[in-house]
């Protein structure tokens, strides 16, 4: 479903992340925002509202983008994963994908718009360690899925 | 800054959603290496990115909420890439990220949100995690330490001032010393040699100092090795030095605290940390030998231990590893600077106070 092809995409996707920096001095990290709204929840002060709503602009942009590419609203698939699993088997699965999302995110110190977008981008090594580290992690775990579904997934 | 926070969101999304981003068969598919789109968006992302904060930087852009641009650079840690490989892993299972999930439940996929919680809850467990596993006493006022009668402190120089270590210098003295290819050459055969060095060292310093240092250095001349030394720290060292130590000295000396550097090191480096701080130093010493130098290191084991003694017991010590630390149970003020868990110190009694190991660029 490209409705936006990659040469526009990518080049928006980038001066958004500028204007981030241009604006608020701090590079656009989607988990960021979760860390807000975990300090929130564990009445720890909430330093940087403008995450939450930089998250929800997100969740808006994905409705807006839905509702003017006329994608259709496809309440409960997930891709070849969710045709391949029933909801009480994918609905742990992701679970679980979840908290290794968010635990390793919050441990290596940003996401893939915090380190791949934002940290190579302003050239810092830390952050080209992540990117590496994590696409190398995605693609050998996502090729071992490969193999154990037998090339269904 | 909530709209411009919201505003920039709702672009984002959009374009991420617009992109097919939030599909997982095509990120599964550009994960198992069949599909470019991913990596060609992020690439150009990337790229206009990186142009766009160059310029901002080059033209010195004043932010309209935050003060002047400020682009903070992270270092290489370990927690980079063993995050990194845990963050893959959910990333390959589930087919999102932070981002790409909330544009996906924005999209309509009710699953998206399943992912969301599951990683609220990650990022709970570990600020839980992390939060719980601070066991440190909070760091001692200056005052209270003069009022105590501290009147000395002892700093470990070995790592603590500068990452600096004598297979550095080696290195560094065979750089200046070959050029191009010959040294790329060398520094292969030298990697591939490298651990051979690290079993010695492992097994015991002395071996290592032995082997290494004696073998290496003393075919050179003892002003060649100085020279080399000051271009050592003048190109290397001055750069890597700690703040939080080096504005620790600062505090220290304008507070008339005698401020003595104590390093297993050699003389030919540690003098130069000595007059950059304008203090003394106590270390291991290279002896001139006409044409060619000897290194005194008879006492390497104990070293540390038994200098530290020679000081009052009510002194300041700042150290730099776990190694440290029953030298720093000498004295009453054990600091040591390192950027390891607090989980690091568990196992031991007492717990030095930890400084903020924050690299200075010069």
């Amino acid at each position: 479903m490209l409705h936006i092809p990659w040469y526009v995409a990518g080049p928006l996707m980038g001066l958004v992340v500028t204007a981030t920096y241009a604006v608020a001095n701090r590079p656009l990290g989607a988990l960021g925002s979760y860390a807000q709204v975990v300090d929130f929840v564990r009445q720890q002060p909430v330093k940087e509202i403008w995450r939450v709503w930089y998250l929800v602009g997100v969740i808006l942009g994905g409705t807006a983008a839905s509702w003017i590419f006329g994608i259709p609203e496809i309440v409960n698939s997930y891709g070849k994963l969710g045709s391949l699993l029933s909801a009480p088997l994918l609905l742990p699965l992701l679970f679980v994908g979840g908290i290794c999302i968010g635990f390793g995110a919050r441990w290596m110190g940003g996401c893939t718009s915090g380190h791949g977008l934002c940290g190579t981008s302003s050239r810092s090594v830390g952050s080209f360690a992540a990117t590496i580290s994590f696409m190398a992690s995605a693609i050998v775990v996502t090729l071992l899925i490969h193999k154990l579904s037998g090339g269904i997934l | 800054m909530k709209t411009v926070g919201l505003g920039l969101g709702l672009v984002f999304g959009l374009v991420l959603t617009g992109a097919g981003l939030t599909s997982y068969d095509l990120i599964h598919q550009g994960l198992l290496l069949e599909d470019a789109s991913m990596y060609l968006i992020m690439g150009s992302a990337v790229a206009i990115a990186a142009a766009g904060l160059w310029l901002l930087e080059r033209i010195g852009w004043v932010t309209p909420f935050q003060g002047p641009l400020k682009i903070m650079r992270a270092s290489l840690e370990r927690k980079h890439i063993y995050g990194g490989i845990l963050f893959g892993m959910g990333w390959a299972i589930t087919g999102t990220c932070p981002a790409v999930s909330a544009a996906m439940l924005g999209s309509g996929t009710v699953y998206g949100g399943v992912v969301i919680c599951g990683l609220l809850t990650g990022v709970f467990f570990f600020d839980v995690r992390r939060r719980s596993g601070n066991v440190l006493q909070p760091l001692p006022k200056l005052e209270e330490m003069i009022a105590g009668g501290v009147t000395t402190a002892i700093f470990d120089v070995d790592n603590t001032i500068a990452k600096c270590n004598i297979v550095d210098f080696y290195l560094f003295i065979e750089r200046k010393r070959r050029m191009g290819w010959n040294w790329r050459l060398f520094f292969l055969t030298f990697v591939l040699r490298a651990p051979y060095y690290l079993v010695l060292n492992f097994i015991s310093r002395e071996l290592f100092a032995r082997w290494f240092v004696n073998r290496k250095f003393q075919s050179f001349r003892y002003e060649e090795l100085d020279m080399m030394a000051e271009l050592f720290f003048q190109e290397e060292l001055r750069h890597r030095l700690i703040t939080s130590t080096c504005e620790f000295i600062a505090q220290l000396k304008a507070r008339q605290i005698q401020v003595i550097l104590l390093s297993t090191n050699y003389n030919l480096i540690v003098k130069r940390f000595g007059a950059y701080f304008d203090v003394p130093f106590i270390c291991h010493k290279v002896i001139n030998n006409g044409d060619h130098v000897i290194f005194d290191y008879w006492d390497l084991a104990s070293f540390k231990e038994r200098q530290i003694q020679s000081f009052p017991k009510n002194s300041i010590g700042v150290g730099d590893s776990k190694f440290d630390i029953p030298v720093l149970n000498h004295v009453t003020y054990p600091f040591v600077v390192a950027n390891k868990p607090k989980s690091w110190f568990k196992t031991l009694n007492r717990f030095p106070w930890l400084l903020d190991p924050t690299v200075k660029k010069v």
